[in-house]
């Protein structure tokens, strides 16, 4: 017949190119471990705030709520870190590891080898503000001593008790109140500051190598800002609530420690403005602090930035109620 | 004589031969004939098609959810849009629709082969073909499902253009319904009437430079055989179950060339000619797909080189979460493209038929024959919204042909090619340039349709008035949305 072995050669040709192209794509596929070593694939995802071990792919980004990985290790062990992005620039950092910071574009794969030399629970983070859940973007890295093994009910009680907690307390804080001190409340939580200063301001969040240990607690503004009581406070967060310029008091308006509140109070405005990219050292030769103050000032005004302060200034322990 | 309402119906309202030169491509280059005359033409054509096709489903299932790292966003999207819109159409036609992947499997259920000739007999045809070989239902022998499917695409635009996964989903369906299309009715159904694409590119195709016609009528009313539309053991019966003999119009010839295979009396010309020649609208819903594809045009200029935040988020629901938006958007686009800019055109043609003082020709004929001149303008609007796409994001085609999936390979060494618009300073001059010169064809053809109609140029020239300003005005709105 003719045109027969054309026929069959089209036929062939079909099935090996779809064929040969599909075990090529897949044989190289990022996820395809060639390098003899383990490796840990962490694919960041800003959407949920995580770095994954999960895989992650155009079909179920969309869908799927990726867990925060908890990377499990013994000591001695070697291995590749493999990081990428399934959306914005992200950096991660393990700074009591000495990993990174690795700055990780999307549609990029990064290898990282690292020996596990210590024993210990560390931190990793995203150190590039990548979304609205950047700042829950860190995890545990659990070196463990050689042939000890977490069962997988220890990983995801890990994964539970991370700082996730802090991202479902954001997510389920109320809709924007019109109540100024709630609306403060709300701002905390729901721009994340939370993540670093814990609930309610408490404060009491590591930050490995920096001076102060701790990222500094908020709830105890009002004291910093030497308000001298409850009534006085309650007084500011009034002019406060009504957009009143504090530096425009008139003298009967103002209280016996008036200067000093005005120079913390500007003070504190200018630090949630301007952030605090420069974080003092505990040790100067060791690694750069990972939690840093970031810029408001795109994302903030003025109003919000003061019912923030007003709601922390209310979570303050005045004399009299002590 | 009044016309009866069926004459009305069938008539094709424009003048029954497209004038202006004509170059006969396979006369000049022989070579090109015998490359069409090949079985293995079309087979190489969508295998092609269907590689990269493949690729790209697959891209948006595997691949980044990043648009602008994945193949199935920038090649489909950025570079296929482009290609098609401002390349394809206006130059080559329906050659699109020769190397699509979508009919595929439904051409292969149906002939059982990939390069040879079924003889047999099936029908009216001279070829054995399989399936069901349903016929389609008369009342939809028309354009209006392709109205409703593009505007349905339209509607969901952000999200198809955004999301990898989405645009996989949309095309790997469309392949399935086509397969199905092809199981079940006869030859090329899908394509004539339900694919989106299709009826898009098959209305503006009539604005295009090529056109495969009979090189003699005559020849071909004298021929017994009609090779071309039965098929014979050297071809396949017009897929599109197009007849050369009478075929003048580039709306259902998908350029598969198989006529130039089966003709007995080599009677088949590739005429090159001049740009929007053939002016006969046959329906209604080949005018409505006219102010459909204005309309949308319009919508996308608004949407996606204008400058509201709020009205992207409404489009754009998936990420922005504003449905009420979205369901205003969605009503706004249909009730523009379906109801205001028909309805202006019908102002309009109550206006021309005043005009020109004319009591034969009903509105309805004036309305069909001049809804022609939005197809030269939309065309040039579609192109004037496609530069952008092309020169802004065009760069991202190069790295994405190193790196399909956004995994991190560099196969060609263009992965780390960085993105950077080319001559944006000088987009505006070409939008406005493309857009005077649609202005100027509508004009023409606006003029040129009026004489037809009216036999007269004082009526044509006054009939133009209406046609004119509108025109203009719709230039105006475009220039306002790609500058303002």
């Amino acid at each position: 017949m003719k045109h027969k072995v054309g026929e069959v050669l089209a036929s062939i040709a079909i099935v090996a190119v779809l064929g040969i192209t599909t075990i090529l794509i897949f044989h190289f596929a990022p996820w395809k471990n060639n390098t003899g070593k383990r490796v840990i694939f962490l694919t960041a995802v800003a959407r949920n705030g995580v770095w994954t071990e999960e895989k992650v792919n155009g079909t179920n980004y969309w869908l799927k709520d990726f867990k925060q990985a908890v990377i499990v290790l013994n000591k001695g062990e070697e291995v590749i870190l493999r990081f990428t992005s399934m959306d914005v620039s992200h950096s991660f950092y393990a700074p009591e590891l000495n990993i990174g910071p690795v700055v990780v574009l999307p549609g990029k794969v990064y290898d990282v080898p690292f020996k596990a030399s210590k024993t210990g629970s560390f931190k990793y983070y995203c150190t590039q503000v990548c979304g609205t859940h950047h700042f829950y973007m860190q995890g545990k890295i659990i070196i463990l001593e050689a042939n000890k093994q977490l069962s997988p009910t220890q990983i995801v009680k890990m994964q539970i008790d991370s700082i996730i907690k802090g991202k479902d307390i954001a997510e389920d804080s109320m809709k924007l109140p019109k109540n100024f001190v709630e609306r403060g409340k709300y701002l905390f939580a729901n721009k994340n500051c939370i993540s670093c200063h814990g609930k309610d301001g408490v404060g009491g969040i590591n930050n490995t190598n920096y001076q102060l240990k701790t990222v500094p607690a908020l709830n105890t503004l009002g004291t910093k800002l030497k308000i001298p009581d409850k009534e006085t406070a309650d007084g500011l967060i009034k002019l406060m609530e009504k957009n009143i310029d504090l530096n425009t008091l008139d003298e009967e308006q103002q209280f016996s420690t008036f200067n000093r509140f005005l120079a913390q109070y500007n003070t504190v405005t200018k630090k949630i403005l301007e952030g605090a990219s420069v974080v003092q050292k505990e040790n100067k030769a060791g690694p750069y602090p990972p939690l840093t103050m970031p810029a408001w000032e795109n994302y903030l005004t003025n109003e919000e930035i003061n019912a923030i302060i007003a709601y922390l200034i209310t979570q303050n322990k005045w004399e009299e109620e002590e | 004589m009044k016309q009866t309402k069926s004459e009305v119906e069938n008539q094709e309202y424009l003048i029954p031969e497209n004038k202006g030169f004509r170059i006969d491509i396979f006369e000049k280059i022989p070579i090109i004939k015998q490359i069409v005359k090949s079985r293995y033409y079309q087979f190489t054509l969508t295998f092609i098609g269907l590689f990269v096709f493949f690729i790209v489903i697959l891209g948006g299932f595997i691949g980044t959810p990043i648009g602008n790292r994945n193949i199935a966003i920038v090649l489909i999207w950025i570079f296929w849009w482009f290609l098609l819109i401002s390349i394809l159409v206006p130059f080559l036609g329906r050659f699109w629709c020769s190397m699509c992947p979508l009919p595929f499997f439904g051409d292969f259920f149906q002939r059982l082969s990939l390069i040879k000739v079924r003889v047999g007999k099936t029908g009216y045809l001279r070829n054995k073909i399989y399936g069901l070989n349903k016929k389609w239902p008369k009342a939809l022998n028309n354009i209006w499902i392709p109205n409703f499917t593009f505007l349905t695409l339209c509607s969901f635009s952000a999200v198809l253009i955004t999301r990898p996964v989405v645009s996989s989903i949309v095309l790997g369906g469309m392949l399935l319904v086509a397969t199905f299309f092809g199981l079940v009715f006869n030859l090329r159904t899908f394509c004539r009437h339900v694919c989106p694409v299709s009826g898009f590119i098959g209305l503006y195709s009539k604005a295009s430079m090529l056109e495969l016609r009979s090189k003699d009528k005559i020849v071909c009313e004298k021929c017994t055989e009609k090779g071309c539309f039965r098929g014979n053991e050297k071809g396949w019966g017009c897929p599109w179950s197009e007849y050369m003999g009478k075929m003048d119009r580039n709306n259902n010839c998908g350029l598969c060339m198989e006529c130039v295979k089966t003709c007995p009396n080599d009677n088949i010309a590739l005429n090159i000619r001049p740009f929007s020649i053939e002016r006969n609208i046959k329906g209604l819903d080949e005018s409505w797909k006219a102010f459909i594809d204005v309309g949308t045009s319009h919508a996308y200029s608004m949407i996606y080189l204008g400058a509201s935040g709020k009205l992207k988020d409404w489009v754009n629901a998936a990420e922005s979460g504003d449905w009420v938006g979205f369901f205003t958007y969605v009503v706004a686009l249909w009730l523009f493209s379906l109801v205001v800019v028909p309805g202006i055109f019908y102002l309009l043609s109550l206006m021309i038929r005043k005009l020109s003082n004319t009591k034969t020709i009903s509105v309805k004929e004036i309305f069909i024959a001049y809804s022609y001149i939005l197809i030269p303008l939309g065309l040039m609007a579609w192109i004037a919204f496609s530069i952008p796409l092309i020169l802004i994001n065009g760069s991202y085609v190069i790295s994405i042909f190193s790196d399909p999936f956004g995994w991190g390979w560099d196969l060609f060494g263009t992965a780390n090619f960085h993105w950077q618009p080319f001559i944006p300073d000088y987009i505006g001059f070409i939008q406005i340039a493309l857009l005077l010169i649609g202005l100027g064809y509508a004009i023409h053809n606006g003029f040129f349709i009026g004489q037809q109609l009216f036999n007269s140029a004082k009526a044509a020239f006054r009939g133009l008035i209406p046609i004119a300003v509108f025109s203009t005005m719709i230039v105006i709105a475009f220039i306002l949305f790609f500058l303002g």
